[in-house]
């Protein structure tokens, strides 16, 4: 038997634990509710609700086994859940203006635009997770495939089906679900 | 017409913009706030989001009936007085499971062990066992897991080998 050392405090270890997760994945959970929900206050509620669920209860397996996968899929259907609790499929917040939207933009851009932020709460979680990897964090697919646990070449038919569903949504608005 | 010939993924790239970084940091930090509020409010002093989901040690029931005994007895926790505490709630004489068990217990840092003067010459020092910091979030664990100190069986095995009173 050995005398051990006291050890230090540890009381603080899940705060820590959560603040380092809290510093990864914030942008890309933003980024990718805010796609969907269209507006940056349902989107700071969904990351926040995703957050604080994980201090309420414990973490389910999924999360332990890829955690930013699982962050980032629960802030969309968080900002999806919202989206259809309050009836607003089609709303684009007006705080869209705000983006960095291409100046010579008119406005038939405008509907564009407008047609694309509408389909988009429309897709499944992993795909807009997907898509946000691919367009906001500029990921290959190979990246993709790493950061979710896929193969390359899965995450690039899923990508490319992606394509043809928002394109379908897009021609359709409203029409298919 | 040239637009109906633009490529989804032109498309995505060209009207799904990322949010302005200004706009992400501001988030980023009043949202931080609303969950540290919401940390506030709940103890997380043994929770871990890794692993078995705790920032204590895990203790089977033989060390925690031992270092419970090491935390009750403070300064006095002897090997004997240990194990007769332990004998206690078992009805059962376990010197040599609760030697192993605060080697075992020693080893993960949830006791330490002090060698205290001899009593006489030639005597070796008596050690005295003591929980660490380590070992009383481990018994805070154990209590919230619901452990008990005398397990059913137990309880059952030490009614059969009491020794009928005349």
């Amino acid at each position: 038997m050995t005398t051990t050392k006291l050890p230090t405090i540890k009381d603080e270890t899940f705060r820590q634990e959560l603040d380092s997760l809290y510093r990864e994945n914030f942008q890309r959970m933003y980024e990718a509710a805010r796609s969907v929900a269209g507006n940056r206050h349902d989107a700071e509620d969904a990351v926040q609700n995703v957050f604080v669920r994980l201090v309420e209860r414990q973490p389910s397996s999924d999360f332990r086994k890829n955690p930013k996968a699982y962050l980032c899929k629960a802030a969309i259907n968080q900002a999806r859940n919202m989206i259809r609790s309050r009836g607003r499929q089609k709303l684009v917040d007006e705080d869209f203006s705000k983006l960095n939207i291409p100046a010579e933009s008119g406005g038939a851009d405008e509907n564009l635009r407008q047609t694309l932020m509408a389909a988009l709460p429309e897709m499944d979680s992993r795909l807009v997770e997907m898509l946000c990897l691919r367009f906001h964090q500029g990921y290959s697919c190979k990246e993709i495939a790493e950061e979710l646990g896929r193969t390359s070449i899965g995450v690039a038919v899923n990508l490319h089906r992606t394509f043809r569903k928002l394109k379908k949504l897009m021609s359709n608005p409203g029409g298919t679900q | 017409m040239k637009r109906r010939k633009m490529k989804m993924d032109e498309i995505l790239k060209r009207y799904w913009p990322k949010p302005p970084k200004e706009e992400v940091e501001a988030a980023a930090a009043s949202v931080w706030k609303r969950i540290e509020a919401e940390l506030d409010k709940h103890d997380t002093s043994l929770r871990s989001l890794y692993g078995d989901g705790w920032s204590a040690a895990p203790l089977e029931q033989r060390e925690f009936q031992v270092l419970t005994a090491v935390s009750l007895l403070g300064d006095r926790g002897t090997l004997k007085s240990i194990t007769a505490m332990v004998h206690k709630w078992t009805g059962r004489e376990l010197v040599g499971h609760v030697y192993l068990a605060l080697g075992r217990l020693a080893e993960r840092g949830l006791v330490t062990v002090h060698s205290g003067p001899s009593r006489s010459y030639g005597e070796e020092p008596q050690r005295r066992f003591e929980v660490t910091e380590d070992g009383d979030r481990a018994l805070r664990r154990a209590k919230i897991e619901g452990k008990e100190l005398v397990t059913a069986r137990e309880s059952l095995d030490s009614e059969c080998t009491e020794t009928p009173r005349s």
